[in-house]
């Protein structure tokens, strides 16, 4: 659907055609499902995000102004509905190995991480399940910003649209997220060697 | 920071092909030596497609429920905008008029006793805690201060101010409105107080708008003695606030005053002025009402029967500012509707709560004791051709079910998507509806309760929600227009607002 299909579509449904929405509602439930799906970590929390997620973007739709795509405007709503939601929620603090710093960044668990080389993940077989663990361990605004990059596939330029960011925060925060779902996963492997403070390089590091 | 740290950051871009062409040629000729920048890049690349690739299907019924989500937002904004047609100023000013009346009725005076018996309270707590503050300048003030009453208009609110007392002194039971009461209908025998004389009456279903009309209510009220004892007196008794009939000045804001059981316990002339109204203003159902008046009058159990009025905003507003009180005696007459006598409906109060409360909504409460009325209005609601029996059956309970889907037409343009909302809505947002109508079916004096429809008004849907013998509730949309339920109601209403006018001559008297 082209950036004009979609705001012909904006613009019916803002004079009252309620069911030109639905159009929009097939052409990305899907992914909204499944980030919501990622954010929450069950299926019911995630249909019910989705459903509060379009019924939010319904209701604030005059306030799309078409100077991005919707996609972009929408999953900054789902987003934030995941967010509030797992803020509300609460039920699994997230165990913080970092320090945040003053930009918001944890930069300690990076210190660590980075003599962790993903190298030894290459030994292994990755699978969905430990991938979704590590998704799952990830601080909600890390998994937030790498699930629009990889599910979304939105470019860097969009996500920091989405999310009102810095392009090269942006950056940065996914290069993080994906060490840090690099540094899980070694760990998930049951080594005991490489702990989070570990400092040991692949043997075929150089 | 060693070589491949800096390089680190650019691999991740790398994998989500983001790199400026300086950055890949320079992270290019790093790779070609690096293999942990190497393994990187592919394990990135990795966890790209697994997540990429690690989606679901959308659970089944989730499109459905968006949608239906979707659609009860654009009905409940809808209603919103609608709401918000009221111009600021005129609510203003009904505001306005709301507090005036208020502060009316508390310098009346008010006596617990007169209206305690017969007042029935449903209502917010709110609007509890309201009336409990009003309630104090009351009590302040002696009953009947004559000053208060220099216009007729006020005098009416006078007699409503009585029969508020109950929820003014302060009374657990308020009506919702706060202002409304009821007065029950009492023994024929009329041992109680006068009030009861009047009240026994009320054959048809009591139910007040404010009488919309600027004009003095005093006209109407010709008071004849005679007619006191007279049957007919469909109106009973019911409180109503308005003091509104502000002629000059106000504008238009008429709140209704009904017909209080003039407890005035004393002055002859009210009662004759009371009922009067009544006479004067369905003679077509002097004739019905009788009938029905015996028995229900016969039946002390009609005391139970309150018919509470609440006052809601959108019916305020409505009442035409124009419209002239001896119009609507002509007009009833020749309704058959006149053989019922209407319920109260105060407005005032409304807006009174409207200043406090924008928001809340106070269901207006009618009950209906004709059957005919009865038969009337589930056929607007459902469907003219629906057979309706009398009394035996629950009414609505199983015919309106069918009978919307095929009548539908008939309706608004919004038929067509009021249908399909309708399926998905279990249960009505009453919050946000323009007005609610709480209708009772009464027959042979008992009320059952099984007899009662809720009646909400969204913009130009009507729904009305059914109780079903399992204690659950049916939502179904009503086929007529909201024109239509309107002229209905203003049927009722005007039946009221003779009574309504009594009050004045009463009041005069008493001051």
């Amino acid at each position: 659907m082209t950036r004009e299909q979609e705001a012909a579509i904006v613009r019916k449904v803002l004079k009252g055609d309620t069911n030109a929405f639905e159009t929009l509602v097939l052409e990305y439930e899907k992914n909204v499902y499944n980030i919501a799906l990622r954010m929450t970590g069950n299926s019911e929390d995630a249909s019910d995000m989705t459903q509060e997620a379009f019924i939010k973007a319904f209701n604030s739709l005059q306030s799309f102004r078409g100077d991005s795509k919707f996609s972009v405007w929408l999953y900054r709503i789902v987003s934030n509905v995941c967010l509030d939601f797992l803020r509300s929620r609460n039920r699994r603090p997230t165990v913080s190995l970092s320090v945040e710093d003053d930009d918001g960044e944890d930069t300690q668990l990076d210190v660590a991480d980075e003599s962790q080389s993903p190298e030894l993940l290459l030994d292994r077989k990755l699978t969905r399940e430990s991938v979704r663990r590590g998704l799952d361990s990830l601080p909600p605004d890390y998994r937030q910003i790498l699930l629009l990059r990889e599910i979304q596939g939105f470019s860097y330029e969009e996500i920091s649209k989405a999310l009102h960011l810095e392009v090269g925060t942006v950056k940065s925060r996914i290069f993080r997220a994906r060490k840090r779902l690099c540094s899980f996963l070694i760990n998930d492997g049951n080594i005991p060697e490489f702990s989070s403070s570990g400092k040991m390089k692949g043997g075929e590091s150089q | 920071m060693t070589e491949c740290e800096r390089y680190q950051e650019l691999i991740s871009s790398m994998a989500d092909e983001e790199l400026s062409k300086d950055e890949r040629l320079a992270l290019s000729a790093h790779m070609e030596h690096c293999s942990q920048c190497n393994a990187m890049y592919a394990v990135f690349s990795q966890l790209s497609e697994i997540i990429g690739q690690d989606t679901e299907t959308l659970p089944e019924g989730l499109h459905e429920n968006i949608m239906a989500g979707v659609r009860r937002t654009a009905l409940i904004n809808k209603n919103r905008r609608v709401r918000r047609t009221i111009p600021k100023p005129v609510r203003n000013v009904l505001a306005a008029a709301a507090c005036v009346a208020v502060v009316l009725l508390a310098a009346r005076g008010i006596s617990p006793a007169d209206m305690s018996e017969t007042s029935v309270i449903r209502g917010a707590d709110a609007q509890a805690v309201q009336n409990d503050a009003y309630a104090a300048p009351a009590s302040a003030a002696p009953a009947g201060l004559p000053e208060s009453a220099p216009q007729p208009a006020l005098e009416t609110a006078a007699p409503a101010a009585e029969t508020a007392a109950p929820g003014m002194s302060g009374n657990t039971q308020n009506a919702g409105s706060g202002f409304s009461v009821n007065t029950p209908v009492p023994t024929p025998a009329a041992t109680q107080t006068p009030q009861d004389e009047y009240s026994g009456a009320g054959p048809g279903a009591v139910y007040t708008q404010p009488p919309r009309s600027t004009a003095p209510p005093v006209r109407t009220a010709a008071p004849e003695p005679v007619q006191t004892q007279t049957p007919v007196v469909t109106a009973p008794p019911t409180a109503t606030f308005g003091s509104g009939q502000v002629q000059s000045g106000a504008p238009a804001v008429v709140p209704s005053s009904q017909t209080p059981a003039v407890s005035d316990a004393g002055t002859p002339d009210s009662r004759p002025a009371a009922q009067t109204p009544a006479v004067s203003n369905a003679p077509a159902a002097a004739p019905a009402a009788p009938s029905d008046k015996s028995e229900s009058g016969s039946d002390k159990d009609l005391a139970e029967d309150n018919t509470v009025f609440r006052g809601f905003r959108s019916f305020f507003s409505r009442a035409p500012m124009t419209a002239a009180a001896p119009q609507s005696d002509e007009t009833e007459a020749n309704e058959a509707l006149a053989a019922e006598s209407a319920a109260v409906a105060e407005q005032a109060a409304d807006s009174a709560v409207q200043s406090a409360r924008s928001e809340e909504l106070v269901p207006v409460s009618i009950e209906i004791d004709s059957e005919d009325i009865r038969c009337e209005l589930l056929k607007l609601l459902f469907g003219a051709d629906v057979q309706y029996s009398q009394g035996d059956v629950p009414v609505p309970t199983p015919v309106p079910t069918a009978k919307p889907a095929e009548e539908k037409p008939v309706t608004t343009p919004a038929a067509g998507d009021k249908q399909q909302d309708k399926a998905e809505l279990e249960k009505l947002p009453e919050e946000t509806a323009d007005r609610i109508y709480e209708i009772s079916f009464i027959r042979s004096g008992e009320s059952d309760p099984h007899e009662s429809i809720k009646i909400c008004v969204y913009g130009e849907d009507i729904y009305c929600v059914i109780p079903l013998q399992d204690g659950g509730e049916k939502v179904v949309p009503a086929v007529c227009s909201v024109d239509e339920l309107d002229a209905f109601m203003d049927g009722l209403q005007q039946e009221e607002s003779t009574p309504e006018s009594t009050p004045a001559p009463s009041a005069e008297h008493a001051a």
